[in-house]
């Protein structure tokens, strides 16, 4: 890759030469200062896994003011939206229910993605991303927020690199090792980057007790300002100084994945200047509310909680039908009684 | 609903034998429960539950468990599996598939299950395969899956990805025959067995554990012996690279290929997964296999290498031995490096389109074309390429599908340039797809794209070949409405009124194009001055298309019944309580609404009277009102579907269009037991509406003792068209605002016995409020409903009068006055 990349550099160095351009540091790719133009990209087959994401009711239509300069009108026919993509005031994309994923093109031919659901009602999610270079490191930003701005620090999403899971987008990121102060105009056209000078610290998550593959493990800053995936930094991480906290995670094996959320983990400090590890993953403290009623014992899918060891909370084992067994015993005998688990439907 | 979970091991002398766990999505509150805390280590939760033996939760230190799912030998649950069975498999489409025989003790069935020694479940199953099986049926059963020789039996089922298997049925339906793929047998009961792979030969051999040697097995000429590792239920073995560091790379049968970790292919500088020898002692498996990267999920203490796949076992015999950790390859097939594969692997490292056609071009033949094919055009579209350079990749793709499946992917492939907004490609590629129209297995597909292709082309202003494509379209799927919709826009637009009468009203029974078809037939209507459209006009027009209820009796009056009651049974609803499952609509409140057809023809009007209330549940709708949702919220309703009798009995509503009758049959009962008693109130109501849709009248009320008793007077329009996903096309009785001044109607005076209330209210008034009420909700709740029959057709309406207890919502007495041609005078005795 490393390759690749200085071919193409030297490619667009001859390119300006030719024209009798100067080199602005500023366009170049390369260079602890810069900026990069971001491109629409529509993923067809959405598999990126946002740190929060939501689906919202699509309402009276998509207000796309922020990115496309325009709002986008919709309208019911039958089970099918009628959608405005173009903002010319008429329908001219009908979304088919139960899924569907839309484009809509603004001022400059502009691009905006969602994907669509019917369920119980028509909602909307992210659909598309901008994605640009950063020190020639791929980043990709996601509205994750879907108010059209691509640009909500601790809101909107971000990728960095070629990953599939995103973290809250942050006004730092980490490229190399190096911390980078992004600038996201509202307008999504293009991102700045420099290097960060401010305070900071080193920030190390402990190594996570488990069989499976850590494949994010994100923390943000308690103003939002800063989130930075752990996964692949497990020697530890410079980070602006400041109040931090667990937000998510993911951990995988194979195709099985379960997410890890902040439950309840608290906020811990990274001092200027100073070092700060964390402890989390095993053991997992397990959680289960029962109830009993005469002779029978009511147990739920959704009443086991499991904790680990920094408070944060494994949530969303996949794939279902997996389930805990449960285990009862006379409590003067200690022997057992019975065994019961959640049957593969739940 | 609660199920009851699986219980074993209750000794009958135990003092709480009885006690049993039910598990399930309803009931348990976190709070007021009791909540019980232990500690586990990681290590065994994430590998008890992410790798699938479920973790022990008692408030002992967790035990191994024994593993629901896990395979047991036939007849001795607690001893080593002690038989040998053969599995017959074949690799279909990449996949290592097992046709075998399912049964439990309610039923056994032929089935196709994947081979997949690498995931870690034990026995997953699709619900079509398992619902038939009875696999949960008290708690879970045991499933036993039948081989050449002995038998599985392995407890419960695991859910699988029901998706993919239905796509790969679909797609693999002439390899696979008649017989369905719905599941998979995973490292969770082949981890039980000594595992021979042997796929030249069509099998996989399960013999019990062997017996310790505590020493390695000698190699003999042709084959390699080597240790294994067991991690995460996975088996490992090492191999060498080429800088000499050792790796482990793990025996897998989910996919086709051989897969290596991308990242490490990246770190090694070969992105196409070129990392040279990998030596397995002196084995180099790169002779045999091209290995693919690719993200992996795995861990291993030695570091992850990657997953053998298919295209490895086909060359060697694989013997596991689990107990004495080795693993021994004997070649049964010569290499032969695939070349087109590294080729492939190669192109799609570049990320660029020219390689891709580059190795089109040389390998189009080949395994791995099918899946380049349809890179290329996405890169192409991504690059904007130009029209014909897409015309190549989408040629590409067609010639490199499976023959008899060219039109059926044609319109995936439709349906993504669609999405690209490229419908111009779109065009060409349902063009293309046409051309094989004759030999695809699914001879709807051909269809299907002669329909998108008449309404791309349509929409492109090219109306004759549209026709073409939609007259086609319409001879092989003569009840699909959207091409009954095309066809009767194209004829309306070209003047053809009658024929675009006849296709609209075929079109106005399904979900999908109803409302459409509702507009086309009133544009025709004012541009042809006949008669005006109104429901009594479709209903006839549909008649025998949709499914329609009449009770084969008539009421028959008793002593008992005559009492001179009016039961009042109103039906709480939505149009949208259906889903789509394949091609057809499945509609869950049906069954409730043709019930209340079967009741209206049942009874005479003076002794039942149906009034429809619709809901904002699953979706809002543009026939509903404040007035539904305050009786929905009033009842206490839970489901949006039910009946209640005058106001304190309940009944069902919520059915498929089978349970038509039974639905009807437990609202007449009801119905005539409420008959039985007498009435305690008496109306007299007297309406009428004139030109301008005002609605004037009067109610008078004669009771005994007035206290708590309330007086509604509702506006009903006896037939709406709103088809929707439920398939009820026209909505009989629909309650459309009160004609007094509350929703809850007015109170009666304590003090008089007799009393009399007078109404006047336009239909216009009550049209515009209930639009109103549709903004306010679209707005508070982010909701959409269309506006589709908010207007309310004057030769509909029905008024319904009633009394009812405010304390206990009982309905003392109702009548019902029908408007229009009909009397504009009625009353109770």
């Amino acid at each position: 890759m490393q390759k690749k990349r200085a071919g193409l550099l030297l490619g667009a160095v001859l390119t300006l030469v030719g024209f009798g351009l100067p080199l602005a540091a500023s366009e170049a790719e390369e260079g602890s200062t810069g900026s990069s133009e971001l491109r629409h990209r529509t993923v067809r087959d959405w598999d990126l896994e946002l740190p929060a994401e939501r689906l919202i009711p699509v309402g009276q239509g998509f207000d796309l003011t922020a990115t496309l300069g325009r709002t986008f009108k919709v309208g019911l026919e039958g089970t099918s939206l009628l959608i405005d993509t173009d903002g010319d005031g008429e329908f001219d994309v009908t979304a088919e229910s139960p899924a569907a994923s839309v484009t809509f093109t603004g001022d400059e031919g502009r691009r905006y993605s969602v994907r669509l659901l019917d369920r119980g009602g028509w909602r909307y999610a992210p659909g598309g991303t901008l994605r640009g270079k950063v020190r020639g490191e791929t980043i990709q930003l996601i509205d994750q927020n879907l108010d059209g701005d691509y640009s909500d620090i601790g809101e909107d999403a971000v990728i960095v690199g070629r990953g599939k899971i995103a973290s809250f987008l942050s006004r730092v990121i980490a490229v190399d090792g190096e911390l980078v102060e992004l600038e996201i105009p509202e307008d999504g056209r293009s991102i700045g980057f420099r290097p960060y000078t401010g305070a900071h610290g080193t920030l190390r998550l402990g190594p996570c007790d488990t069989k499976a593959k850590v494949m994010s493990a994100i923390v943000r800053s308690e103003d939002g300002r800063y989130c930075f995936d752990m996964a692949k930094v497990q020697e530890g991480l410079e980070v602006p100084a400041g109040e931090y906290r667990l937000v998510s995670g993911v951990i995988g094996l194979g195709e099985s994945r379960v997410s890890m959320s902040t439950g309840r983990s608290v906020s811990f400090e990274v001092p200027s200047g100073g070092a700060k590890e964390i402890s989390w993953g095993g053991p997992v403290r397990a959680e289960f509310a029962y109830r009993q009623s005469d002779e029978e014992v009511e147990l739920h899918p959704d009443a086991v909680w499991y904790y680990g060891k920094h408070g944060e909370e494994y949530i969303g084992w996949n794939p279902i039908g997996k389930s805990p067994q449960f285990t009862f015993r006379n409590k003067k005998t200690g022997r057992e009684i019975a065994q019961a688990y959640f049957p593969g439907t739940c | 609903m609660f199920q009851r979970a699986g219980v074993r091991g209750a000794p009958a002398s135990a003092p709480s034998s009885s006690v049993f766990a039910r598990a399930g999505r309803g009931g348990l509150r976190r709070r007021g429960g009791v909540r019980c805390v232990l500690t586990l280590p990681l290590l065994a939760l994430l590998g008890a539950v992410l790798l699938a033996p479920p973790s022990t939760l008692s408030g002992q230190a967790p035990e191994p468990a024994e593993v629901e799912g896990a395979a047991l030998a036939d007849g001795d649950a607690e001893a080593a599996p002690a038989f040998a069975a053969r599995i017959p498999v074949r690799s279909i489409g990449g996949k290592l598939v097992a046709r075998v025989e399912l049964s439990t003790r309610f039923r056994r069935i032929p089935a196709h299950l994947w081979i997949e020694f690498d995931r870690p479940v034990a026995l997953e199953l699709h619900n079509r395969a398992a619902d038939p099986l009875g696999v949960d049926r008290d708690g879970g059963q045991a499933v036993r899956v039948h081989l050449l020789g002995d038998d599985l039996t392995i407890q419960g089922r695991e859910h699988g990805d029901e998706e993919a298997m239905e796509a790969y049925t679909r797609l693999y339906s002439r390899e696979l025959g008649e017989v369905a793929c719905v599941g998979s047998i995973g490292a969770k009961v082949l981890e039980s067995y000594h595992v021979t792979f042997d796929l030249v030969d069509g099998f996989i051999h399960l013999a019990p554990p062997a017996a310790p040697t505590g020493a390695a097995p000698p190699e003999v000429e042709g084959s390699v012996v080597t240790s294994i590792t067991l991690t995460n239920d996975l088996v490992w073995f090492p191999v060498r690279v080429a800088d000499g560091d050792v790796l482990a790379m793990a025996i897998g049968t989910t996919h086709e290929d051989s897969r290596v970790d991308r990242d490490l292919c990246e770190e090694l500088s070969a992105p196409a997964g070129d990392i040279g020898p990998v030596l397995l002692k002196t084995l180099d498996l790169h002779r045999y296999i091209a290995l693919r990267p690719e993200p992996l999920v795995q861990v291993h203490p030695d570091g992850v290498l990657g997953v053998a796949g298919v295209n490895l076992l086909q060359h060697f015999r694989v013997e596991v031995d689990r107990v004495n950790r080795f693993v021994r390859f004997t070649e049964t097939a010569p290499a032969a490096f695939p070349e087109a594969d590294l080729a492939f692997f190669r192109a799609r490292a570049e990320e660029e389109p020219e390689p891709l056609l580059a190795f089109l071009e040389e390998h189009g033949e080949t395994r791995l074309a099918r899946e380049a094919a349809p890179l290329l055009l996405e890169l192409q579209l991504e690059y904007g390429a130009d029209t014909e350079e897409c015309r190549t990749a989408i040629e590409w793709i067609d010639k490199t599908r499976i023959e008899d499946l060219r039109s059926t992917e044609a319109l995936a492939t439709m349906e993504e340039l669609l999405l690209a907004r490229r419908p111009d490609l779109a065009v060409v590629a349902g063009k293309i797809g046409v051309e094989s129209g004759r030999k695809d297995r699914y001879p709807e597909a051909v269809h299907k794209l002669h329909i998108e292709l008449g309404r791309l082309l349509l929409e492109d202003g090219d109306a004759d070949t549209a026709w073409e494509h939609l007259l086609s379209a319409s001879f092989g799927l003569p009840d699909d409405g959207g091409v009954k919709l095309l066809l009767g826009r194209l004829y309306e637009s070209q003047g053809f009124w009658r024929r675009a009468q006849s296709q609209y009203i075929q079109a106005v029974i399904q979900p999908e194009t109803g409302p459409q078809a509702i507009e086309g037939l009133e544009r025709l209507q004012e541009k042809t001055e006949g008669e005006s459209l109104s429901v009594d006009l479709v209903d006839r027009l549909i008649r025998g298309k949709v499914h329609n209820y009449s009770a084969a009796t008539t009421y028959e009056a008793t002593e008992e019944t005559e009492t001179g009651r009016a039961v009042l049974v109103e039906l709480f609803t939505n149009p949208h309580f259906g889903r789509k499952r394949g091609e057809q609509w499945e509609g869950f409140a049906i069954g409730g609404a043709m019930a209340m057809e079967g009741l209206l023809s049942h009874f005479p009007r003076d002794r039942a009277i149906v009034v429809s209330h619709h809901v904002a549940s699953p979706e809002p709708c543009a026939i509903m009102t404040p007035l539904g949702l305050d009786a929905f919220a009033v009842y206490g309703l839970e489901g949006p579907i039910s009946t209640v009798i005058d106001g304190v009995e309940f009944g069902p509503g919520a059915e498929r269009w089978r349970e038509a009758e039974k639905v009807y049959e437990e609202n007449r009962a009801l119905v005539l037991g409420r008959l039985r008693k007498a009435p305690e109130a008496r109306i007299q109501l007297q309406a009428n509406i004139d030109d301008e849709g005002n609605v004037r009248g009067s109610v008078t009320v004669e009771v005994e003792d007035p206290r708590a008793l309330r007086v509604q007077v509702l506006l009903v329009e006896r037939g709406v068209l709103y088809p929707g996903k439920s398939i009820v096309v026209v909505n009989r009785m629909v309650a459309r605002g009160s004609l007094l001044r509350d929703d809850d109607g007015v109170r009666l005076d304590r003090r008089e016995k007799v009393q009399t209330f007078l109404f006047d209210r336009s239909l216009s008034d009550i049209t515009e409020a209930n639009v109103r009420f549709l903004e306010e909700f679209e707005r508070e709740s982010g909701g959409l409903a269309s506006r589709l029959s908010v207007d309310i057709d004057p030769r509909q309406v029905s008024v319904v009068a009633f009394v009812r207890n405010g304390a206990t919502l009982e309905v003392l007495q109702a009548v019902q006055l029908d408007l229009g041609d009909a009397a504009e005078e009625g009353g109770t005795p």
